[in-house]
């Protein structure tokens, strides 16, 4: 068994011991008529913070505050505890008020975004190692262009052969938007091979009509759309591994937002 | 193809001795037949019998080619302690004193051009977040040491000078070595850091012999005084406590110990030639293993037993019809012993299990198998009933084939601060390159690239390898290794860009960068051109809680490994 899959035992089982404890204070103080939603909220309120904090110790990266795996571990497993602490403070009920329906609104999508990222974290990694070279995402423009003109000085021909017409209407029909940009976003995304399959299927196409000399030409050009592929591949699994972290992050700072609202009115109400 | 377009891109094949040691690197003098003879004549080359030496390799034409005469002034640093060598020094004129207090730092500092190593507070490691410059790569031009007076250039070469020699040998243990003396030959031969610093007492002249000089001087001198007198200083002043280094030897008497050494060889394998040899050995990896030097042959009869001092050997295995790397060896390990003991438990004959070479090039201690031997049937010795080869891997161990394959072919095995990335867990997400940009004034000091095996990546960052042939022919020391972690460091106030480390980097993990002062303009000299810089990683050495990229990555995907611990390697290839 290795570390990590150890430790990702460990995690869980605190994190359902945890949620069983709070379970049965919950049902002992209700039993107690003690109301436990309050001191849920309060501590609901510290898991947020700390799951927020993890976002501040990325930019302390020069201060000796313990290794961002070990801080990335404990946001893990803390923000799993969350979910069942929301649902105790909550009762498993739809709450009602704009602030309170924004709070848990918020609060979920961030819980929800935050599983598909720790999935695609861990998912994405091991597919980009298989596929394609390893490109820095930044990178990926300037290699898209070499090909591009690695493409394009295929379909010219060389300085004294007149172009293959054939080749080149295809390459203005079908490859010159290809090679433009980062394409076929989505396809890449549920890992659908259709675009690339089309255009070497395109290319194969045209074998009979090319001569000897066109065919080392559409060759040349199939590879290139093959390592324009495994470019997309690379560009759109490395976007995936940011964007994610675009729908996370704001909406943590918007959710701490509302639930300050929420305490804030809670207080008030509870004073009265 | 006519013969004139043949002579139109052909060029002359690089030779040994195409460029003579007097003419390298800013010297420009040039031996005459006058000065070979006066050499000749020294009582360091007189006994030597000239006929011995290969027609190919005469005596004449190494005095020639691997020497030059060296003319120092008084409080000229020669050598610095932490250097690495690669020439040795003969006095021929005046004396050098040799500064005693090894490891004290702040005395070493003094006279060395090297940096003092503090560790920046809390408060300091904070305030990198603002005051850390816009610019990149910003320098204080106030802030360089060459203002300061103790470096100074002699003919195109630039040397570090002690201003006040009487105050340093007033307030330092010092010895003085006059004329006839050697020195820095152990450290040449067996590339290892100068253990000293050596300074001109007087204005002197010496000597200096490249190392590959003095090797065949070693290997073709019939007389053998000079290959004496190294192993006798050898014997006199390291091998003991090398000897003692291997547990087998650990508890010897002194007497025991005494009887052993005289048997002992000190020996060099392979080809070392030039400062950038795993560039030159760079190509085919099955070529490489081919062509390494062997040094002990798979099957042969275990005669001897080899304590590596220095260099990195391959331990490979007949494979159908090729070998197998299975292991590799660096300073410290032991080969042939398993076998030896093997041997004298079963009492029959046994054979090496793998074929021993030299990566590029190896330095050992032979210990004659019977004198293992006899030891161990004298008591002398104990058999440790434990014992096994040092760093088995490979087939037999945890790490991956291909993995070893990579590692040694490359010669990533120098390392020991590799940065190790693992992709399938890495997100790309680049927290560690902002982490190294945060703790280096906003200079990120490496390059989340670099050639990948399965699913790990070597990293384009400082390796501080454990021979580190960037620091060969530094000419300030400002390229150096810190004397307590051993990591190798820059010093950016004695840095004088002339970019001999970047170029000797076998591993291209050295970045000359343009400076600019603090407002974004590049520095340049009285001829308008750029003042240049060597960086790379410093493994954070002044920041609190250690390397910024290792403790920023958030998914345990990067570790720093030190490739010279098989536990290290496994740790993070099992995980």
């Amino acid at each position: 068994m290795t570390n990590f899959v150890l430790r990702r035992i460990i995690g869980v089982v605190i994190v359902a011991v945890l949620t069983l404890l709070l379970l049965v204070a919950t049902r002992t103080m209700e039993s107690a008529l003690l109301s436990p939603r309050t001191w849920l909220g309060w501590l609901l309120v510290v898991i947020v913070l700390f799951l927020a904090s993890y976002r501040v110790r990325k930019q302390f990266s020069m201060l000796p505050l313990g290794s961002s795996a070990g801080w990335l571990q404990c946001h893990i497993y803390v923000g799993l505890l969350s979910l069942p602490v929301f649902l105790l403070h909550s009762g498993a009920q739809w709450p009602g008020g704009l602030i309170e329906v924004m709070t848990g609104l918020l609060f979920l999508i961030v819980f929800c975004t935050g599983v598909v990222g720790l999935i695609l974290t861990r998912t994405i990694p091991p597919r980009l190692t298989d596929r394609g070279e390893e490109v820095i995402r930044e990178r990926i423009p300037v290699f898209i262009r070499i090909l591009r003109e690695e493409a394009e000085a295929a379909v010219a021909g060389a300085k004294d052969e007149a172009p293959s017409e054939v080749l080149s209407e295809l390459y203005l029909r079908r490859l010159h938007s290809f090679f433009q940009r980062p394409t076929n976003f989505f396809s890449h995304v549920i890992h659908s091979a259709k675009p690339r399959t089309g255009l070497l299927s395109a290319l194969a196409d045209t074998r009979r009509f090319l001569n000897t000399q066109d065919e080392q030409t559409m060759e040349r050009l199939a590879e290139c759309v093959r390592r324009k592929d495994d470019l997309d591949y690379q560009y759109t699994m490395q976007s995936l591994l940011k964007y994610w972290l675009f729908l996370h992050v704001p909406l943590t700072w918007a959710m701490i937002v509302f639930a300050s609202c929420h305490v804030v009115t809670a207080m008030a109400y509870t004073s009265q | 193809m006519s013969q004139a377009s043949v002579n139109q891109r052909s060029i002359d094949r690089p030779r040994r001795w195409d460029m003579p040691f007097s003419q390298e690197a800013g010297h420009d003098s040039v031996l005459t037949d006058a000065d070979i003879d006066s050499l000749l004549a020294n009582d360091a080359f007189s006994r030597i019998d000239p006929d011995g030496f290969k027609r190919s390799v005469p005596l004449r034409e190494i005095l020639r080619n691997d020497v030059r005469l060296v003319d120092f002034e008084q409080g000229d640093v020669i050598v610095r302690q932490g250097d690495w060598g690669s020439s040795a020094f003969f006095i021929l004129s005046g004396a050098v004193r040799v500064e005693l207090d090894r490891g004290d730092d702040a005395s070493s500092g003094l006279i060395q051009g090297r940096q003092e190593k503090t560790k920046k507070t809390l408060f300091q490691s904070l305030a990198q977040l603002w005051q850390n410059n816009r610019h990149a790569e910003f320098r204080n031009p106030d802030a360089k040491q060459t203002d300061s007076g103790n470096i100074r250039s002699v003919g195109g070469v630039t040397r570090v000078y002690i201003s006040d020699v009487s105050a340093v040998i007033e307030k330092h243990k010092t010895a003085r070595m006059d004329a006839g003396h050697w020195f820095g030959e152990l450290a040449a031969l067996g590339r290892t850091p100068r253990v000293a610093t050596v300074f001109a007492d007087e204005t002197s002249t010496l000597l200096e012999i490249r190392w590959q000089g003095l090797r065949d001087i070693l290997r073709f001198d019939r007389d053998q005084g000079l290959k004496t007198y190294i192993e006798s200083v050898f014997r006199e002043r390291a091998l003991a406590s090398l000897l003692r280094t291997e547990r087998l030897f650990a508890d010897i008497s002194d007497q025991e110990m005494a009887n052993l050494m005289p048997h002992c060889r000190l020996e060099t394998f392979g080809e070392y030639d030039t400062a950038k040899p795993f560039r030159e050995m760079s190509g085919d990896s099955v070529d490489a293993v081919r062509n390494e030097p062997v040094i002990a042959e798979e099957g042969d009869y275990p005669n001897a037993i080899f304590l590596i001092r220095s260099g990195v050997a391959r331990l490979s295995q007949k494979h159908h019809a090729g070998r197998r790397t299975v292991g590799y060896l660096n300073p410290g390990r032991v080969f042939g012993l398993t076998e030896v003991l093997r041997g004298f438990r079963s009492g029959q004959s046994t054979a090496y299990d793998a074929r021993l070479s030299a990566i590029g090039y190896l330095n050992a201690v032979v210990i004659p198998a019977r004198i293992v031997e006899d030891l161990l049937r004298s008591g002398a010795i104990s058999d440790p009933e434990d014992s096994c080869r040092p760093v088995p891997q490979g087939a037999r161990g945890t790490v991956n084939e291909n993995l070893l394959n990579f590692l040694v072919d490359g010669k990533y095995v120098q390392g020991t601060e590799t940065m190790v990335i693992d992709m399938d867990r890495c997100t790309r997400c680049d927290d560690c390159v902002r982490a190294c940009a945060a703790t280096h004034d906003n200079n990120p000091r490496f390059i989340r690239h670099g050639p990948v095996s399965g699913r790990h990546m070597v990293a384009n960052a400082c390796m501080h390898c454990l021979d580190p042939v960037c620091m060969i022919e530094c000419p300030t020391g400002a390229i150096h290794r810190d004397t307590l972690g051993g990591l190798v460091l820059i010093n950016d106030q004695t840095c004088i860009g002339c970019a001999q480390c970047a170029s000797n980097c076998p591993f291209d993990a050295i970045r000359m960068v343009e400076t600019r002062n603090a407002a974004g303009a590049i520095l340049v000299d009285s001829k308008n051109a750029p003042i240049l810089e060597a960086t790379k990683c410093d493994l954070c050495h002044d920041q609190l809680g250690g390397p910024a990229c290792q403790r920023a990555c958030p998914h345990d995907a990067l570790e720093r490994v030190d490739l010279q611990s098989q536990s290290a390697l496994e740790g993070v290839i099992a995980r």
